[in-house]
């Protein structure tokens, strides 16, 4: 108990009096205070008078106590933070602050004037969002009693995305902590002292030369327009502002889309998002409108007509799809599910494929995909992973193997970040060049080929020393005698000298597992590259097992939705559900619900579906954005229908384009890492005459004369999908019914299996656009930081 | 050069209660903290380079910039001050045509504002080296660069 105000109220344990006052509805004027940030007490404003104190503590670093008497408010507290803020703003250019005609000038200026440098709110990107702004109202300044001062730095431009304007920093220190508390990367720093501070970088570094990741936290962490956006920051205030799905990597973060005119202006990461927090990356903050609004996306449907696309209605482009696909045979068929599209859409695909043209040949387009799921069934029953985001922030130990974790899933390095704050052990297990190696504590450095005998090798010292959980290993594990029998054979010795490691870093990584209990392992796809993708799978997840719980393994997918496509069934041997295709039962619901005759037989997967393609086997092909590698030809098929978003090489072959809307475009839901299912909300109309996915090919369906694809919204489809798919039951994280016995996966070498090359692709897309040829500072940033180069892995 | 880094940083821990002294270390044995150093350190604490700058930009007994041969140093001590060292520190940038902080593009001399070096009565006094110059005034700063630069030549 303490009083505040007057009123006697509890507080929890390590509250702040800040803390205390926000949660009585109290406000105290803040500046350098941001959530998730620890207290600085830098700008002085939250002073408040607590009796038996001295002076005036401030609010946000003195920790509450009981029996505290704390005066939030009064004339002189009042006169005491106007007085700081007036020398903060005798520093600041505040002639908008303490004019008389500000009222109408904001009203009739509707947007921030493009001046070469800010003089004042009228002319600052930042004066719909300010907080100084907002504190000054708050305090009532009218005017400022010392003398003014314009720092007079340059304005720093030269790089890529966000512009910085040190003339109205107020030193809070929130984009310094935010970049060094919650990002873990630390690109900017306080240089100097005394008067001459500043914000800066180490010997005036560029940001793309002091390591800057561009995530854009700095900027939505500053409370002045110091730092801002360069895309976005001249509209002024939106016309209307739509939280929605990131749909461009598959951690799920929640954005808020800035919509103006119809077009994206802007994009803010939403505080309250599940997955983020706040928190974003180069991609979601700053490359969206650039990617959506391009000038050549895909406004009609085109038909190939004397040897042209043209452009033609929707009724005929639908009209000549259902004609075209209803010529051939089931198995002459085939279907490429883009991991970027909607649930309903991937939903419907498979639904089209099945019901209408009768075969199984659909799959997600990912080389990561069908292996992934395969082991993950056998490990945990269900084609996903088995950790949350919020279990690697818990987590006492993380592996990350086969991945660049920092340039794929930027979000997820805050989760690791967290965790490490707190004490676990973070292992990178690939190259060095994989992370920020400030961001693990051990890296161990091999190629793909050594992922085998290494975690063979770490299961071998857990299991010999017995540093495993007994009690879950006996009560819930089969065959762990196997995997003994099968460890004995190894040699901790051979393996490092196979992998070129030292033999107790091997050592040293287990300990890591061994000593802290739960843990989460993240794994990439450059585990494709290994013999046998599957097994390392099964062998990364026994770790978890033998440490105790069967979740915290986290599948490290590109692309947005794989998760989601998977689970609606656009896969050739599962329907909705992971409910197999040859078992009978629940072909036989699926038959019911949607009053069809279903194929039985597993049909291709996606590499086979490419190598029949280019054979000639398969002769209809029928892909949704992306999936198609530059290197493989398509001349032999019959007949090509694309959905797409911009103009892509294929239109060479294609005989049927339908322009499709982009996720900012459209309602639906998409799945994210860790099966949070989420929703997508429409912040503009589809470019031009496009449309979303889902309506493309119920207007296929539909001129087939099938029936069972009458929806008028992606919601109804959305109602449809919970009926059948005993996972999905709405938002939120999908149930894994993770229990019962799991069973441990012996190590076996086993031979290289016949396996299609993998083709080259752009690290970052979306639905096979390469951000680095829309988006042109991405290009300056992925030159930089990657030296240009892809990874290997699926279009 | 990339020796002596390594030298002076090898002795300490990983602690990042280590960073002043090693930034101290290296400054002893390489007369300045490069951004090559600074990035060992970086790699060594775990701490980002800018951080480290930050934090070394701190302290004004470190230096960013590879010293000249020749260390000149102006008093502006009180004492120093009143009998008129910032003139002599006037003509001594003009002579050397660098700011305090900065090096001549030769590499010959290095120009470093001091606050009493503990000779009041000399004042105002002007460092070159290890030689002090007592009661300088303007026309002396001049004679004393070039005494020292004729020197440097012949070495
Ligand atoms: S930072 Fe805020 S207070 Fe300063 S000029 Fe911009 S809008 Fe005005
Ligand atoms: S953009 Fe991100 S990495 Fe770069 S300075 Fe800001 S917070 Fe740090
Ligand atoms: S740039 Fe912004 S966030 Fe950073 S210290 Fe200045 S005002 Fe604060
Ligand atoms: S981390 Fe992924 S989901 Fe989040 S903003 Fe970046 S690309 Fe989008
Ligand atoms: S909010 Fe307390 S000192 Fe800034």
């Amino acid at each position: 108990m303490l009083t505040i105000d007057g009123k006697e109220v509890d507080f929890k344990e390590g509250a702040t009096v800040l803390d205390v006052a926000k949660n009585n509805g109290i406000y105290i004027p803040t500046l350098c205070t941001h959530s998730g940030l620890l207290p600085f007490g830098a700008c002085r404003l939250c002073l408040v008078r607590i009796e038996n104190m001295r002076g005036f503590p401030p609010a946000c670093t003195t920790p509450a106590a009981k029996g505290m008497k704390i005066i939030t408010n009064d004339l002189e507290l009042n006169d005491l933070r106007k007085n700081v803020l007036e020398l903060i703003l005798s520093e600041h250019p505040h002639s908008c602050i303490i004019c008389d005609q500000k009222e109408l000038c904001e009203k009739y200026n509707l947007s921030p004037t493009k001046a070469g440098r800010v003089t004042g709110c009228t002319f600052c990107p930042n004066r719909d969002h300010c907080e100084l702004k907002k504190v000054a109202e708050y305090l009532g300044i009218k005017e400022i009693r010392f003398p003014f001062t314009y720092k007079n730095f340059p304005l720093e431009r030269e790089d890529p995305f966000f512009d910085r304007d040190y003339n109205l920093c107020i030193l809070c220190g929130r984009c310094v902590r935010v970049c060094q508390e919650t990002r873990g990367i630390g690109a900017i720093s306080f240089i100097n002292r005394g008067h001459d501070t500043k914000i800066g970088t180490a010997f005036g570094k560029s940001h793309l030369d002091g390591g800057c990741q561009f995530c854009g936290a700095c900027v939505d962490a500053c409370p002045t327009g110091a730092l801002s956006a360069r895309g976005s920051k001249w509209p002024g205030v939106p016309d209307k502002v739509t939280t929605t799905t990131c749909a461009l990597c598959s951690v799920g973060c929640s954005l808020k889309l800035e919509t103006k005119w119809d077009k994206i202006m802007a994009v803010r990461p939403d505080a309250e998002g599940p997955a983020n927090q706040g928190q974003a990356c180069v991609r979601g903050r700053f490359s969206i409108p650039a990617l959506v609004n391009g000038a050549n996306r895909l406004k009609y449907p085109l038909i190939r007509q004397n040897n042209r696309l043209v452009p033609v209605t929707w009724d005929e482009a639908a009209e000549l799809a259902a004609v075209k696909l209803g010529k051939y045979l089931p198995r002459e068929t085939a279907f490429l599910a883009s991991p970027f599209l909607t649930n309903e859409a991937a939903y419907l695909l498979q639904k089209f494929a099945r019901v209408c043209l009768c075969t199984n040949n659909i799959d997600t387009a990912s080389f990561f995909s069908g292996p992934v799921i395969e082991s993950q069934i056998k490990c945990s029953g269900m084609g996903a992973g088995a950790g949350t985001i919020e279990d690697i922030a818990k987590s006492g130990w993380i592996i990350i193997i086969g991945d660049d974790l920092l340039a794929s899933h930027p979000v997820l390095t805050v989760k690791v970040n967290q965790a490490r704050k707190q004490g676990a052990a973070v292992s990178l297990i690939g190259s060095e060049r994989d992370i920020n190696s400030r961001l693990v504590d051990i890296c161990v450095s091999v190629e793909p080929s050594g992922y085998f005998p290494l975690i063979s090798g770490i299961l071998k010292i857990i299991v010999e020393k017995g540093g495993f959980d007994k009690n879950f290993v006996t009560g819930q594990c089969n065959d762990f005698d196997k995997l003994k029998n099968s460890l004995k054979k190894i040699n901790i010795k051979t393996i490092a000298g196979t992998c070129g490691i030292a033999q107790d870093l091997i050592e040293k990584l287990t300990s890591t597992i061994l000593a802290s209990g739960r843990g989460s392992i993240l794994y990439g796809p450059k585990i494709l590259e290994c013999d046998d993708p599957g097994q390392i799978i099964g062998l990364l997840f026994n770790i978890l097992l033998l440490a105790g719980s069967p979740s915290g393994i986290v599948p490290l997918r590109d692309e947005a939705n794989s998760q989601g496509v998977g689970d609606m069934g656009a896969l050739p041997n599962f329907l909705p559900g992971y409910q197999h295709i040859a078992d009978k039962d629940s072909l036989a619901v699926f038959e019911n619900s949607w009053s069809a005759k279903l194929p039985n037989k597993p049909g291709l997967s996606y590499p086979d579906i490419l190598d029949a393609a280019i054979k000639g086997s398969i002769k209809a092909l029928y892909v949704t954005g992306g999936g198609i590698p530059r290197e493989i030809s398509l001349k032999q098929l019959d007949f090509l229908a694309l959905h797409d978003i911009y103009p892509s090489p294929l239109f060479e072959t294609a005989d049927i384009v339908f322009p499709a809307a982009a996720f900012t475009e459209e309602d639906g839901t998409i799945t994210s890492l860790e099966r949070r299912v989420q929703p997508l909300y429409a912040g503009a109309n589809p470019a031009g005459m496009s449309m979303p996915d889902w309506k493309i090919i119920c207007m296929i369906a539909e001129k087939m004369n099938v029936k069972g694809f009458e929806f008028s919204s992606a919601s109804e489809v959305f109602d449809e999908i919970c009926k059948v798919n005993p996972l999905i039951s709405g938002h939120g994280i999908w149930d894994l019914k993770l229990k019962g016995k799991f069973t441990l996966t012996p190590v076996e070498k086993t031979a290289r299996p016949k396996r299609s090359i993998l083709y080259e692709k752009p690290l970052w897309h979306y639905r096979g656009v390469d951000l680095t040829e829309k988006v042109s500072d991405i290009k300056i940033l992925r030159e930089k930081i990657f030296g240009g180069q892809d990874v290997q892995g699926s279009p | 050069m990339k020796k002596k880094i390594e030298q002076a940083i090898k002795p300490f821990g990983k602690e990042r209660g280590n960073l002043i002294p090693i930034l101290q270390a290296v400054q002893d044995n390489n007369r300045y903290i490069s951004e090559d150093a600074i990035s060992k350190i970086a790699d060594k604490l775990k701490i980002s380079e800018h951080e480290i700058y930050g934090v070394a930009t701190f302290y004004t007994q470190f230096r960013f910039t590879k010293p000249g041969d020749h260390m000149v140093k102006v008093c502006l001590g009180t004492a120093c001050h009143v009998r008129g060292g910032a003139q002599i520190l006037d003509r001594t940038e003009k002579t050397l045509n660098i700011l305090p902080g900065e090096t001549t593009l030769d590499s010959a001399f290095s120009l470093e504002r001091v606050v009493c070096i503990g000779c009041c009565a000399l004042a105002p006094v002007m460092v070159v080296d290890d030689k002090i110059y007592p009661q300088v005034n303007s026309s002396d700063v001049g004679k004393i660069i070039a005494k020292h630069r004729s020197r440097h030549k012949k070495e």
